[in-house]
């Protein structure tokens, strides 16, 4: 934008700010609201996963609990025989797809970006275009196909369907269009073939664009409900999230214990957004074009 | 490019083409293998099997449109159509409204605004399932809300996700809860976008803060306001892991929507042939309300 270099040069030129005070305090206002409402259900969770059985059906609800039931975070370990098998399992899938995803991505965003083969444009706009597709009407034909290959109820019924994935491929894309050809120049004059210049030139550069997508994967890894819940039926099968919702249907109205098992899986999530802020908040601006 | 790079005068033989395209298509093929087979492949058999009926038990038979007709006589389907529409009537502006008043504060420079973005976030980072479970527990006749409600002076005790009358709104609040951040986000960084000298122009025009919100800040967010609408509408159109988890559709239909709908005929009932064409209008619906959306809101900002 040519107008906004012109900004950036402009010495006196300011984005408006309010000028009164009041104005300020009224905006501050707003934002403490937003920030209550955001994280008092959080806050409420933590409270209520330490309450016991009896305190958690209280009326009115403490918000403080009166006595702190550590208990609830080991009963809810090992009372539930299959919660760690469903946490190794949503580890075990989060890795897969974040390692292999991301090598498939980056292969494939190489070649958009920076090879020349016919097809190329056409391709990528079917890519783009299929993003329009919702996830559900896929569901009965990668269904009958996981089926037939015996993967019902098996982790790999899972992981495979997931790299079918578009959007990484598009980051990865742009990612590798912003890099200077100077890279690859140098290389291809020492002979490199296009592979070992993609692995050991291009790849090492790429680290801040990997990390994003790393963590974006990961995260919609960690969190999906969907997909899972249609090809895993057995309870040593599912993954933290499906073994959540299934918990709260067979304890019923333990919610101390319902309350204890959500926090792990929150707790992860939330502290790798803490942590990797920056990358997080700037993928996820471009991830939300996926939906 | 890269051929060129190589041999910098001597002319590409045919041979080195075919050997570039053979290395793109071969950084290629892992993810259009997957692509073809998962996306390509499976939305042509989609279309498929929604001329058939099929109940995985015996062979599909070809029905022609009978599932299209089926559908919209069908009286849950058309509850469930609906429902999406109450429900995206009310959720998609909400969000709109309140992603855009997050990101105007945000933008006024406050003290700890990196504290209030990542605190706005953190519902958008949680599982649905969590959000959902968290939600379910505080909407009890005996949680949070009603206890809330009551401290406010207002002494009700509903329940309500089991109460057909509050089950929807209850799940739009959730929703919109936990939608609202990402939404921000887009207008936040299109905020930052818009060029400093339209302000300093209207404010030596006599312009004050919330005029120039209105007059400069929202016009020239249109492209992103576009965008957020649009990917709120199919957000909304694809409402489901709330309703599988909280309501199962319930009660007495009054959370059911268009994907709940393809679940329960094709995993429960096994009517894959039925499921199938639910998932193709669904496809045709977000396709065509994307389409009408682009020719009522303008995309291009008028600098």
């Amino acid at each position: 934008m040519a107008t906004r270099t012109a900004a950036v040069t402009a010495v006196s030129v300011q984005r408006p700010r309010l000028p009164f005070r009041i104005s300020r305090v009224l905006f501050l206002a707003v934002a403490v609201i937003f920030t209550a409402l955001a994280l008092t259900p959080f806050i409420l969770t933590v409270s209520g996963s330490f309450k016991t059985k009896s305190e958690i059906l209280d009326w009115p609800p403490t918000i403080i609990p009166t006595v702190f039931q550590w208990q609830n975070y080991v009963e809810v370990w090992t009372n539930s025989h299959f919660f760690p098998q469903w946490i190794l399992n949503s580890i075990f899938l989060a890795g897969f797809h974040l390692i292999v995803y991301i090598a498939i991505a980056s292969l494939a965003g190489y070649a958009f970006a920076r090879l020349n083969f016919p097809g190329s444009s056409v391709l990528f706009i079917a890519i783009l275009g299929s993003i329009m597709i919702p996830g559900q009407v896929l569901w009965v034909p990668k269904f009958l196909l996981i089926n037939q290959l015996g993967l019902v109820d098996n982790l790999a019924g899972v992981a495979f369907p997931n790299l079918a994935e578009v959007f990484g491929v598009f980051f990865m894309t742009q990612f590798f269009k912003s890099l200077p050809r100077e890279l690859e120049e140098a290389a291809s004059i020492d002979g490199a073939s296009t592979f070992r210049t993609f692995r050991q030139i291009i790849l090492p550069n790429a680290y801040p664009a990997l990390a994003a997508l790393a963590i974006l994967r990961f995260q919609g890894s960690w969190n999906e409900f969907q997909w899972p819940l249609i090809v895993l039926r057995s309870p040593e099968h599912l993954t933290l999230p499906l073994g959540l919702a299934s918990f709260q249907g067979l304890f019923g109205v333990n919610w101390n214990w319902v309350l204890a098992g959500a926090m792990f899986n929150a707790v992860p999530i939330i502290l790798l957004v803490i942590f990797f802020q920056k990358y997080f908040i700037r993928s996820a601006a471009s991830s939300a074009v996926k939906g | 490019m890269a051929v060129i790079a190589g041999g910098a005068v001597r002319r590409p033989s045919r041979f080195r083409y075919w050997r570039q395209w053979l290395t793109a298509y071969l950084f290629l093929s892992p993810f259009l293998l997957f692509m073809l087979v998962f996306i390509a492949g499976a939305v042509v058999v989609a279309i498929y099997f929604s001329f058939t009926d099929y109940d995985l038990l015996s062979d599909p038979v070809f029905v022609g449109l009978k599932n299209y007709q089926k559908a919209f006589q069908d009286e849950e389907f058309l509850h469930a159509l609906r429902n999406v529409a109450t429900y995206t009537a009310v959720v998609v502006p909400a969000q709109t409204f309140v992603a855009l008043v997050m990101a105007a504060v945000l933008d006024q420079k406050l003290p700890f605004r990196r504290f209030f973005r990542i605190a706005w976030y953190l519902p958008c980072v949680a599982s649905s399932v969590v959000t959902t479970l968290i939600f379910m527990w505080l909407f009890l006749p005996d949680g949070f809300i009603n206890a809330a409600l009551n401290f406010v002076g207002i002494p009700i005790r509903l329940n309500w996700l089991g109460d057909e009358a509050t089950a929807l709104p209850s799940i739009m609040f959730m929703n919109i809860w936990a939608t609202a951040a990402t939404m921000m986000l887009i207008f936040l960084a299109a905020i930052q976008d818009v060029p400093g000298p339209i302000y300093e122009a209207a404010h030596l025009d006599g312009a004050g803060p919330i005029r120039q919100f209105f007059q400069i800040t929202i016009p020239l967010l249109r492209p992103a306001i576009f965008l957020v609408v649009l990917l709120g509408t199919i957000g909304c159109f694809q409402l489901y892991d709330q309703v599988k988890i909280a309501t199962n559709g319930g009660p007495n239909g009054a959370t059911s929507t268009v994907t709940y709908l393809i679940w329960k005929q094709g995993f429960r009932d096994l009517n894959m042939g039925y499921a199938s064409a639910l998932g193709v209008i669904l496809f045709v619906g977000i396709f065509v309300i994307s389409l009408v959306q682009r020719r009522f809101l303008d995309v291009r900002p008028d600098y």
